[in-house]
């Protein structure tokens, strides 16, 4: 199979250095307003039937590894805090949620070797399959526990949370993710910042 | 005649220009967060969480913080309300004695179960408002002082505050962006829900765009001006500006420790002593008596 984007040419020296860790900043702070804009759009109650915010975390792994990864699951806490829509316990116990739900999609890229421009068929059955339905259910799965182990909802509750949470959350971030990749994918591949492997 | 402004625009809110709770270091605003941040979470009884409602409340108005600027939060605060109860409608709880308060088909209200959802409702409603003070009593700045102050790594620091400066630029190109597309005719209101959602997804483009400009940009004056994120320069920590300008003092240590001990003191009447439990409210013990009829 074709390495494509992620190959590493001859000669080729990647590093992390300083324009990653600007990248992550600017990342998160990307993440902040989309999360924040999601969650006070269409609120309902902690799980927003609209939450593009997942998109940012997928696509922010396909685009930058790790440092997509860190932003994925810093700017929740914020984002969350700014917009009334969860507390901070809550928040912080979502992390590893938002962790997972940040690594998936980066990780199936570069293991697959699928082009974040969406180029191939495969490409996008892949965006489909690991950042938006996998990821989801993993974030949704991780947030509903979180919200039954608060007492935030009622037990019996949990599956009818999580097949909310996951189906207002999959819809909108394969929406903005499918555009962010198709349209943004085809600039970022060639900015240095973008990472090949998992940290430059 | 001019206007006097009382609030100040923020990149993540509004603050008072003049506020009595700019006397107390940041380190110490950061730890009233943080004990009111989880100070609900031990408490089942609705009571007492309303009346620690009404103390943010009250710290709103002491800090003079504009409670008009609150208005934004009232559809969250009213589809968490629904949303709980409606979860513990029809999804009832085995918590507690069942008491069947009305049938509608095969829809039952029960008493403990809408119980249980109001000591949920006021636990997380006194969380948020909890939340939206600091927000709304803290700059940027307040943040970083706060935790470089708890002695977190200044590269932790530096990422915050370089995400939180971010955000201010990506809300100031979208507000660019949103003004243009006005000029040119677009009326947003007009759109449909799905309209709605495809035109927010339309804005990411141009801008994300100008975000990885911005990231060359920076990255380029930050190596310019000789930054190294370890705030180290041969092994040696690197003097700092917000640090030395806000010292922590004595009395800040004092006040933290004493929010602290009352925090601790406070979990463990809960904790061990369960005072703080359903079965102690006031309100459900008569409510349950009239129900029962005794």
């Amino acid at each position: 199979m074709s390495k494509g984007v992620w190959k590493i040419e001859d000669g080729e020296v990647r590093k992390a250095g300083l324009s990653h860790f600007v990248m992550m900043a600017l990342f998160t702070g990307i993440g902040i307003v989309v999360g924040t804009f999601g969650s006070i759009a269409v609120p309902l109650g902690f799980v927003s039937a609209f939450w593009p915010g997942q998109a940012i975390q997928s696509v922010g792994s396909i685009w930058y590894g790790g440092w997509g990864g860190i932003a994925a699951f810093v700017f929740p806490i914020i984002s969350n805090a700014i917009s009334g829509s969860a507390a901070l316990p809550v928040s912080l116990a979502y992390i590893p949620g938002n962790l997972a739900q940040g690594l998936i999609a980066g990780w199936a890229f570069r293991q697959f070797s699928a082009d974040p421009r969406l180029v191939k068929a495969s490409d996008w059955v892949n965006f489909t399959v690991w950042g938006v339905i996998v990821s989801n259910l993993i974030g949704a799965g991780w947030g509903s526990t979180v919200l039954t182990m608060f007492g935030l909802i009622a037990p019996d509750a949990h599956f009818t949370v999580f097949a909310g949470w996951f189906m207002g959350n999959a819809v909108a971030s394969w929406i903005l993710g499918v555009l962010m990749l198709k349209f943004v994918s085809p600039i970022v591949v060639k900015t240095k910042t973008f990472c090949k492997g998992y940290w430059a | 005649m001019a206007v006097e402004r009382k609030m100040q625009k923020t990149i993540i809110g509004f603050v008072p220009y003049q506020s009595p709770i700019y006397a107390l270091h940041p380190l110490v605003r950061l730890v009233i967060f943080l004990v009111t941040g989880f100070i609900p979470l031990f408490v089942e009884i609705p009571e007492v969480n309303i009346l620690f409602l009404i103390a943010i409340i009250g710290l709103f108005i002491y800090s003079k913080v504009d409670l008009k600027k609150l208005k934004m939060y009232m559809p969250m605060v009213f589809t968490v309300g629904l949303f709980i109860f409606v979860t513990y409608l029809f999804f009832p709880i085995a918590k507690g004695e069942k008491i069947l308060l009305y049938q509608l088909g095969a829809v039952k209200l029960y008493y403990n179960s809408i119980m249980w959802a109001t000591c949920i409702y006021f636990r997380i409603i006194a969380l948020l408002f909890a939340s939206i003070f600091y927000f709304s009593t803290n700059r940027e700045r307040d943040m970083l002082i706060a935790f470089r102050s708890l002695k977190m790594p200044f590269v932790a620091t530096y990422f915050l505050g370089l995400s939180l400066r971010a955000t201010g630029i990506f809300m100031e190109d979208y507000q660019i962006i949103r003004e243009a597309e006005q000029a040119r005719g677009l009326d947003v209101s007009d759109l449909s829900f799905v309209g709605k959602i495809k035109h927010f997804s339309m804005y990411m483009i141009p801008l994300f765009t100008l975000s990885i400009r911005r990231c060359e940009e920076i990255s380029v004056g930050l190596y310019s001006k000789g930054t190294v994120i370890s705030n180290k320069i041969d092994g040696r920590k690197r003097p700092d500006y917000l640090m030395s300008k806000n010292p922590v003092t004595q009395k800040d240590i004092f006040y933290s420790a004493a929010i602290v001990l009352f925090f601790l003191a406070f979990c463990s009447l809960q904790v061990f002593g369960g005072v703080f439990s359903l079965d102690n409210s006031p309100i459900n013990i008569a409510i349950l008596k009239l129900l029962k009829g005794g």
